[in-house]
């Protein structure tokens, strides 16, 4: 295990700096100049090639990436040259914002997209079956945007019954959560089918395997073992997806958080790249990256709870 | 098992920790901390050059018996620099205006209007302008008395070669500052200068800031924190998030309608339209496309405000392609400008026939208006020697310039000229027509915004602008001493001469295209009653009220 964990730790500084390095050339791939977009048309040429040096944008790549990770290791993701804000105070602002909607997706979708799945697959070819498939199948082609606009208009223009944007008023938790409520269920809607539809074919593959069968031949309750020994082999996949999806939750967070007027990563990012505020795609695009390693080793993690027979670390037999 | 629960119960841990976390312990900044200071008592100055606005005592708000008054206004995105001499962006110019003041202002109905000053006025040669400060006027958060060293400290780091201010060519004629008493100053100028009146001392460059605040806090945090004199107060900024206003306990003049208002930045229209229906927001800029819907609401007012924007598409005559007058005016009789209004402003925006819009001073009435006629591109492209042509068209990459460049297409597809569109993000596109790589560009589909004076519209079409914000890569010398002249010319009707003569050069060589001067729509609820900075230009938030 702590092999395992060391190799990871090492892989994971590897990703990192390959993702810095690709960031810090395309600085010079992209068009457009950050400190005239910063400055605006009247600046002088002296005052642009200032800010130009305060991004390290006259540097080479490997200074740039070199910079930045020392900064990093000593704790400080560097300044918004914009506003003269520290990053790290952006970053902790937006963050939290960010991780609870992918969480709170990612729980709604597990919530109603296993529980379909786990239904269909005990009920096949029943019209329940069938009315289950349509509307997960359904569900899978809507994208987030397209989910977010209609909730807006539906319960916040047309009932006035939720909010629309923001975050709710400072300290209250309610309030907090009335505004998560929109952005969740948008986020997690495409999930829900491909989660429903994904555990219906592992459940249905599982079923029919011969230890199910030999336990139901045991004289075991059918219940005993639908959830307690077929629906444990049959999540496994699905934990396998929801770590990747938590990466691909993130980014579709990007377009909720901008319909829906929340100040988290995925708008931080958004912003900065159209303003080419380097120093902040960066530091953004770094805590993404490692919120991305860390949930994918979480899994892995997982995985040797629901499957003893990983072994992490070790080669497989 | 136990160690499954165990991690889902972890994980619910932290979820809730971390909500709890994000909901109650936001960061913010800056806190005001209004000190109490005795109410001056203003006396009615000796307008000079302008007329003097009457400050009038108010009675105390009443908050503790009535309801806090609350403006939530949008911002089309978040501040990015406060301090005057380096705003980003009219988000800035917002806030900034609704903090501070200056000897100046401009007042709702357009007019110029004495505001920190009781008196100024300009030497008859131009070179100099006395002023004296009303007395009492106390910065807000307790950093004492505004005075003269306040004056000069604010218009001398313009020209400060080590602050390098953006905006230094606003004092491009300031001498010195000189302090005559504590209210009493003189500003000494090298030469006359007529944009002074009009888009300095009165805007934002012309904002007094604070000495003692900005020395104490330093350049770095003056840019999200300022103090001003002003009848708000910055209360807080939570970036991304919003900017809260509050009332300044101790303004020197009439206190403003709202006690506080919170302005949230919203990038995107459509964001802040559902916004406005949803009841989360009182006003907000929309797309001219949302107006009839609006319109149509009792609950919501619209102002469709003239604005100093005008839009072209630009042909650079640099380039090989456009060399020829020919070529150009074949491309002018070829577009057929009402269709592009109707389909991108659906009709709310007036057609522009030269560079300075109605409203404006050296405003051509009698410029001439080129309707399409198809037979007579053809002659010019055939008097170019060309039967057709292939010809790229860049476009900023929103729905507004996409429209345009579409159907700028098909009306030059009927002339024989083959347009490819190149739409372009951003920050992509206000780089393409800079330094020798703007040699390449062909045509250009450009907006551009003013503050109202006519040098504002002409100073980025000089030579020393070719390659620059001059991407048409026009170059004539009598517009660039026009233009010099312009500047130093005082008498209004000589300044109109000189700004006409300019746009009839620019219309003789046909480099452009005019589209329109496009209003900006802005809408509020019913029951607020806005105002708004001269052209357009951001929102007067001093001079909000509640409609009777």
């Amino acid at each position: 295990m702590l092999a395992y964990l060391i190799k990871r730790f090492f892989m994971t500084i590897a990703v990192l700096l390959i993702v810095m390095t690709f960031l810090s050339l395309l600085v010079h791939i992209v068009p457009g100049d950050p400190a005239r977009t910063l400055l605006g048309p009247r600046a002088s040429p002296e005052l642009i090639q200032k800010i130009r040096s305060a991004m390290d944008l006259d540097k080479p790549a490997y200074v740039q990436v070199g910079n930045f990770l020392w900064k990093v290791i000593h704790g400080d993701l560097g300044t918004d040259v914009f506003t003269g804000v520290s990053i790290n105070r952006l970053v902790s602002a937006a963050l939290p914002h960010t991780i609870i909607l992918a969480l709170a997706s990612l729980g709604l979708a597990v919530l109603i997209g296993i529980p379909l799945g786990v239904f269909s697959a005990t009920h096949p070819n029943s019209w329940l079956d069938r009315v289950t498939a349509i509307l997960s199948i359904s569900l899978t082609t809507i994208p987030s945007y397209v989910a977010g606009l209609f909730l807006l208009l539906i319960f916040a223009v047309q009932l006035k019954i939720m909010p629309a944007i923001g975050l709710g008023k400072d300290g209250n938790l309610k309030d907090y959560i009335m505004h998560l409520i929109l952005p969740t269920i948008a986020l997690a809607i495409t999930w829900i089918g491909y989660l429903a539809r994904l555990v219906r074919t592992s459940l249905l593959e599982v079923l029919n395997e011969t230890y199910i069968r030999a336990a139901r031949a045991s004289g075991l309750s059918g219940r005993l073992v639908q959830y307690k020994y077929a629906l444990k082999n049959a999540l496994i996949p699905t934990v396998a997806v929801l770590g990747v999806g938590l990466g691909s939750l993130m980014g579709g967070a990007v377009l909720v958080e901008v319909i829906f007027n929340r100040p988290g990563m995925g708008t931080l990012i958004y912003n900065a790249i159209k303003a080419r505020n380097y120093p902040v795609v960066r530091a953004g695009v770094l805590i993404v990256a490692c919120l991305f390693v860390f949930v994918n080793f979480l899994t892995d993690l997982i995985y040797t709870y629901l499957d003893p027979r990983i072994q992490l670390g070790k080669q497989q037999r | 098992m136990n160690n499954k629960r165990r991690i889902w119960l972890w994980m619910s841990i932290l979820v809730t920790f971390a909500m709890v976390l994000s909901s109650c312990a936001a960061p913010s900044t800056p806190q005001a901390q209004p000190v109490a200071t005795e109410q001056p008592t203003a006396e009615t100055g000796q307008a000079v050059t302008t007329e003097a606005p009457q400050p009038v005592a108010t009675e105390e708000p009443t908050q503790a018996v009535s309801e806090p008054k609350v403006l939530i206004a949008r911002l089309p995105k978040d501040i990015g620099n406060l301090d005057p001499a380096f705003i980003v962006g009219s988000e800035d110019d917002t806030v900034d205006r609704a903090v501070m003041e200056g000897l100046i202002r401009y007042t709702p109905d357009g007019k110029t209007a004495n505001q920190l000053v009781e008196s100024i006025t300009p030497a008859e040669d131009g070179l100099s302008i006395d002023f004296k400060l009303r007395e009492g006027i106390q910065w807000q958060r307790g950093y004492g008395e505004l005075t003269t060293e306040d004056v000069k400290f604010s218009y001398e780091r313009f020209i400060d070669p080590n602050l390098d201010a953006v905006y230094k060519d606003d004092f491009a004629s300031l001498d010195h500052v000189e302090i005559i008493n504590k209210y009493e100053g003189k500003i000494i100028l090298k030469e006359p200068q007529a944009t002074l009146w009009t888009t300095t001392l009165p805007m934002t460059s012309g904002l007094i800031v604070c000495k003692k605040f900005v020395e104490e806090v330093g350049m770095e945090k003056f840019k999200t924190d300022i103090v001003g004199t002003g009848p708000y107060m910055l209360k807080e900024w939570k970036p991304k998030e919003r900017v809260v206003l509050t009332r300044n306990p101790d303004y020197w003049g009439e206190q403003p309608y709202y006690d506080e208002i919170q302005l949230i930045p919203i990038d995107d229209d459509k964001v802040a339209e559902v916004a406005l229906e949803a009841g989360e927001v009182d006003f907000s800029l929309v797309s001219l496309a949302s107006v009839d819907r609006f319109q149509s609401d009792p609950a919501y007012h619209v102002d469709l405000t003239p604005t100093n924007n005008y839009s072209w598409i630009a042909m650079n005559v640099e380039n090989p392609k456009l060399q020829d007058i020919n070529v150009r005016k074949a491309i002018l009789y070829g577009i057929d400008v009402p269709s592009i209004l109707t389909a991108t402003y659906m009709g709310k925006a007036p057609q522009a026939r030269a560079l300075i819009p109605p409203g404006n001073l050296g405003y051509w009435e009698d410029a001439p208006l080129y309707e399409r006629d198809v037979t007579k591109a053809k002659e010019y492209l055939a008097k170019a020697g060309l039967t057709s042509l292939d010809l790229n068209l860049a476009v900023n990459d929103v729905t507004e310039f996409r429209t345009w460049a579409e159907i700028v297409q098909q009306n030059l597809a009927e002339v024989g000229i083959n347009i490819n569109i190149l739409p372009l993000d951003s920050s992509t596109y206000w780089d393409l027509g800079i330094g020798d790589k703007g040699k390449d560009v062909e045509l250009v589909a450009m907006n551009f915004s003013a503050m109202p004076d006519p040098a504002w519209f002409t100073m980025w079409f000089t030579c020393d602008q070719v390659g620059v914000w001059n991407w048409m890569r026009w170059c004539n010398q009598r517009f660039d001493e026009l233009h010099k002249l312009g500047i130093k010319t005082m008498d209004p009707a000589e300044r109109e001469k000189i700004y006409i003569e300019m746009q009839q050069l620019w219309d003789a060589d046909a480099i452009t295209v005019w589209i329109t001067n496009q209003p900006l729509a802005y809408v509020s609820k019913a029951t607020v009653q806005p105002a708004m900075y001269p052209g357009g230009l951001c929102p007067m938030l001093r001079d909000f009220k509640a409609t009777e």
